[in-house]
């Protein structure tokens, strides 16, 4: 057995790693977001997120990963495609405001046209998806995402009103 | 039928000639009941090691195989003839024993036979015995089957089927195995009778035989049967002083080839034989080495790694990942709806469901073989059990018992008194006739449920009864028959490969089956997305090495890197053909870090050790001033830290800690995966309700970029567009 156990040593002493390789032949690099001025999902802690971001969304990033929004957030992205496309978005409605708001209502609007209408009954995270039809989207412009909140909360120590919190919202497949 | 009883006609008759010469040339004193067992398992290992040399050598052929069966004919003619010292007859079968061990074992053989001559159904017989075994016919040898941990297994006792598989396919490899199942009981027999024990030899056989285990086992194209066979030859052998230690050494080392667990063997056999002197000691290691050592080197080189699949942490190789060895091992030593030890007993002898299989319910009187230490037999019976069931301990299968099985049966059977013996083994017939077992085993206990005897004496085609009756056997159908050679296809279960001649791939049995997976995944799991990036800032400086270093241990998180960037101050440096990249583990995928896909991934492939390190070589210094590392989010404990390599030849730490931006999920991530599996060779996708992402492939396969092939039952062939 020992000899079995030496033999397989010895083998495996012999064996030889490779030291490098060479980086490979580069994929279809058109398909990287590098080179985007717009992204087709934004998350609030993406480097380019300000830029996308229109009305009603609290420019503060917090944890950076998610900003406040008051009653109307708008934020815009770009599809490079139409066609198998969902819209998602991540957002929490904190035990904070709820705690004054009760249940809520968002509605999300792409481009103006209503695509759906989401009662939150619990405090939480909540995520959305849909698909959306090929002849919502364009690639030929920025799309234009608008959520509106029945409810807003408002600070009892300073006044200051709030929506929701957003971690992140766009189109992916 | 003819094709398959000459298959495995021709097996057993060329193992038995070998084992002829075997024990010719031993000088072994054997009685006329004891010659032909004995040469089956000797010579069923010489056969073996020279099936190895033909694979090895790339000759095997129908043409060959007949002409080594002849040889091996010719060789016991010539050499196996050598007249032997006849033993004396040793205790004779008496009473009531003269009228129920033959027609009960000649029940359970017919039982046994009518089983095995039927179309091999097993799950590992149909995949993975016979799928390699028929890669190698058709190869005329040996091939690398990186993609299959257990085409890497040695495969002692599987290359026996090469032989019976080219004249009679699927079933005359079952019956070559049947062949050391019958074989079994008469070995108990033929030892008890040597060691003044012939009703406990006798009914150990019956016990082991019959067992609904080791029945469907042994009347399978699997192995489990076989090493217990070789174990109790072995056995019996050692306890004769006059046989030769190369003999046992022939055995220690075949019963290792047949399956790594039998390691125990050797060890077993040296301590059995220590006062014999270093020169028997040392003939038995050496004809163990010259046995396993063929396989060792083998292995070494098809897959860089002598023990594969196994060790692959002291072996590190391109074919497994520690991490999944880890979880294999785990998996193994612990079954599926198995919640404390208190229930293994009873699921090992009267269920079999969780386990995989039942011994019968007379096991559970296996504590009472204790007694057996009153004997010296039975104490070597119980030492032996202990050996050969001890790696039990890392598969809790029923079958991975069978080795064990015969010796805690014979020290069972010494431990009872010797009138109840009969009464205790035709109960343990009854309750082992497959109608009867149907009524108290579970329902997904593997046992041989139903006999077909139509289609075992090919009344009927066993093709259009497998087609009827075993939906594997319509997917392996629907591969042949809506591919084209050389088609390979992914698949997220095993599918019986030895029905078809294309190759497929298991997402989980090989690194490359866990890439596959990792890829068809990461479109459908937001986690395995490179959705954070860390950017390492560091005043503008010249760097030949850059070195990422993973400080946190212990966590079973995987660490993964999507994508590696180097930065100037112009923007991201294009990568090179001629920068080196290295990893600390798992080199063989660094380059994926470098590639430009976010569906791909370079991955560490074990848990989290601090000091693990992913390095890029420029091959001359290079003014840079930041690196980014794009992550999927599936590692939460990963710490991470910069290092690099100045002109002046010092390493230094770059930078503080990175900072972490998020990124959005890539899009047409679904068709970067399948170009990749295409890139790996990969034709067709196979997917059955139910697994993970049926749904998506199903609703998505345009954004998948395939179409479906085919379908049959719930399960749907793609075609990799």
């Amino acid at each position: 057995m020992l000899a079995v156990l030496g033999l397989a040593l010895a083998l495996g002493g012999c064996l030889k790693q490779p030291d490098k390789f060479a980086p490979p032949e580069q994929r279809d690099p058109q398909v990287l977001d590098e080179d985007r001025a717009r992204l087709h999902y934004v998350p609030m802690g993406a480097e380019e997120a300000p830029a996308h971001l229109l009305t009603d969304i609290v420019p503060d990033l917090h944890d950076g990963q998610w900003r406040w929004t008051l009653q109307r957030p708008a934020l815009e992205v770009r599809v490079p495609k139409t066609r198998g496309m969902k819209f998602r978005a991540q957002l929490t409605v904190p035990e904070i405001t709820f705690e004054q708001t009760g249940p809520v209502t968002i509605e999300i609007f792409i481009d103006n046209r209503r695509l759906l209408e989401r009662k939150v009954d619990n405090p939480g995270e909540v995520v959305i998806e849909q698909a959306v039809a090929e002849d919502w989207l364009t690639t030929k412009r920025p799309v234009v995402i608008r959520f509106v909140i029945d409810k807003m909360w408002t600070s009892p120590v300073d006044g200051v009103q709030r929506g929701f919190i957003l971690t992140g919202a766009g189109f992916v497949q | 039928m003819l094709s398959v009883l000459f298959g495995a006609a021709v097996t057993l008759a060329a193992a038995w000639c070998c084992g002829q010469v075997v024990v010719a040339r031993g000088r072994l004193a054997l009685t006329r009941g004891e010659r032909p067992l004995y040469a089956l398992v000797l010579g069923a290992a010489v056969l073996s090691l020279v099936l190895f040399a033909m694979a090895a050598l790339g000759v095997v052929s129908d043409g060959s195989l007949l002409a080594l069966a002849a040889v091996a004919g010719v060789a016991a003619w010539r050499w196996g003839r050598a007249p032997v010292e006849e033993a004396a007859a040793g205790d004779p079968l008496q009473g009531v024993w003269r009228w129920i061990f033959a027609p009960i074992w000649a029940i359970f053989a017919a039982i046994a036979l009518l089983h095995a001559m039927a179309p091999e159904m097993s799950p590992d017989g149909s995949s993975y015995h016979l799928g390699v075994i028929a890669r190698y016919y058709r190869a005329g040898g040996f091939v690398s089957i990186p993609h299959l941990m257990y085409g890497q297994m040695p495969q002692g006792f599987d290359i026996l089927y090469l032989m019976a598989f080219a004249f009679g396919r699927h079933s005359a490899a079952a019956l070559v195995h049947c062949g050391f199942l019958l074989a079994l009981p008469w070995l108990l027999l033929r030892i008890g009778q040597r060691a003044g024990h012939a009703a406990a030899g006798a009914a150990a056989g019956l016990l082991v035989m019959l067992s609904p285990v080791v029945l469907i086992d042994g009347a399978s194209a699997y192995n489990d049967v076989a090493l217990a066979t070789v174990a109790v030859a072995a056995f019996g052998l050692a306890l004769r002083k006059d046989a030769p230690a190369w003999c046992l050494g022939l055995l220690a080392g075949f019963a290792f080839t047949i399956k790594y667990t039998a390691f125990v063997a050797a060890p077993w056999l040296l301590v059995l034989i220590w006062r014999r002197g270093w020169r028997s000691q040392a003939a038995l290691a050496g004809a163990a080495g010259g046995v396993v050592a063929p396989w060792l080197v083998r292995n070494a080189m098809l897959y860089g790694n002598p023990v594969a699949p196994f060790y692959s942490k002291w072996f590190p190789n391109a074919f497994m990942h520690e991490s999944f060895e880890e979880s294999y091992r785990a998996w193994m030593g612990w079954y599926d709806g198995l919640d404390r030890w208190s229930q293994v007993p009873w699921a090992l002898t009267v269920d079999g469901g969780v386990l995989g299989g039942l011994l019968g319910p007379v096991f559970l009187l296996a504590p009472v073989a204790l007694l057996a230490a009153r004997s010296a037999l039975g104490r070597r019976a119980l030492v032996a059990a202990v050996v050969f069931g001890l790696p039990w301990v890392a598969n809790v299968g029923t079958r991975f018992l069978i080795p064990a099985l015969p010796f805690a049966g014979l020290a069972l059977a010494l431990a009872l008194p010797g009138r109840v013996l009969p009464a205790l083994v035709v109960l343990h017939a009854l309750a082992s006739l497959p109608p009867v077992v149907n009524r108290y085993a579970g329902e997904h206990a593997w046992r041989i449920k139903e006999l077909y005897p139509r289609v075992a004496l090919r009344l009927e085609d066993p093709k259009a009864f497998m087609a009827r009756e075993w939906p594997p056997f319509r997917r392996a159908a629907l591969i042949e028959s809506a591919t084209g050679a050389g088609a390979v296809v992914a698949v997220g279960s095993p599918v019986p490969e030895s029905y078809t001649s294309r190759e497929t791939r298991v997402l989980y049995l090989s690194a490359q089956g866990e890439r596959v997976a990792d890829l068809l995944l990461t479109p459908l799991i937001r986690e395995f997305q490179p959705l954070h990036r860390f950017r390492f800032e560091f005043e503008e400086q010249a760097l030949q090495v850059v070195r990422v270093l993973q400080t946190a241990h212990g966590e079973a998180d995987v660490w993964n890197i999507s994508e590696m960037n180097l930065h100037t101050r112009d923007g991201v440096l294009a990568r090179e053909a001629g920068w080196g990249l290295r990893a600390s583990a798992f080199p063989w995928d660094v380059s994926f870090a470098f590639d430009g896909s976010p569906v791909t991934r370079w991955r560490s492939w074990r848990a989290l050790r601090a000091g693990d390190w992913i390095e890029v070589d420029l091959g001359a210094p290079r003014n840079l001033t930041a690196v980014t590392l794009d992550t999927a989010t599936d590692q939460w404990s990963v710490q991470m830290k910069l290092e690099g390599l100045g002109p002046e030849g010092l390493w230094r730490e770059l930078g503080a800690a990175p900072v972490r931006t998020e990124r959005p999920p890539p899009l047409e991530l679904r068709r970067m995966a399948v170009g990749e599996l295409k890139r790996m060779g990969i034709t067709h996708l196979m997917i059955v309700e139910g697994e993970r992402g049926w749904e998506d492939f199903r609703d998505n396969a345009d954004l998948w970029g395939i179409s479906e092939a085919g379908r049959v039952d719930d399960t749907r062939l793609y075609r990799l567009e």
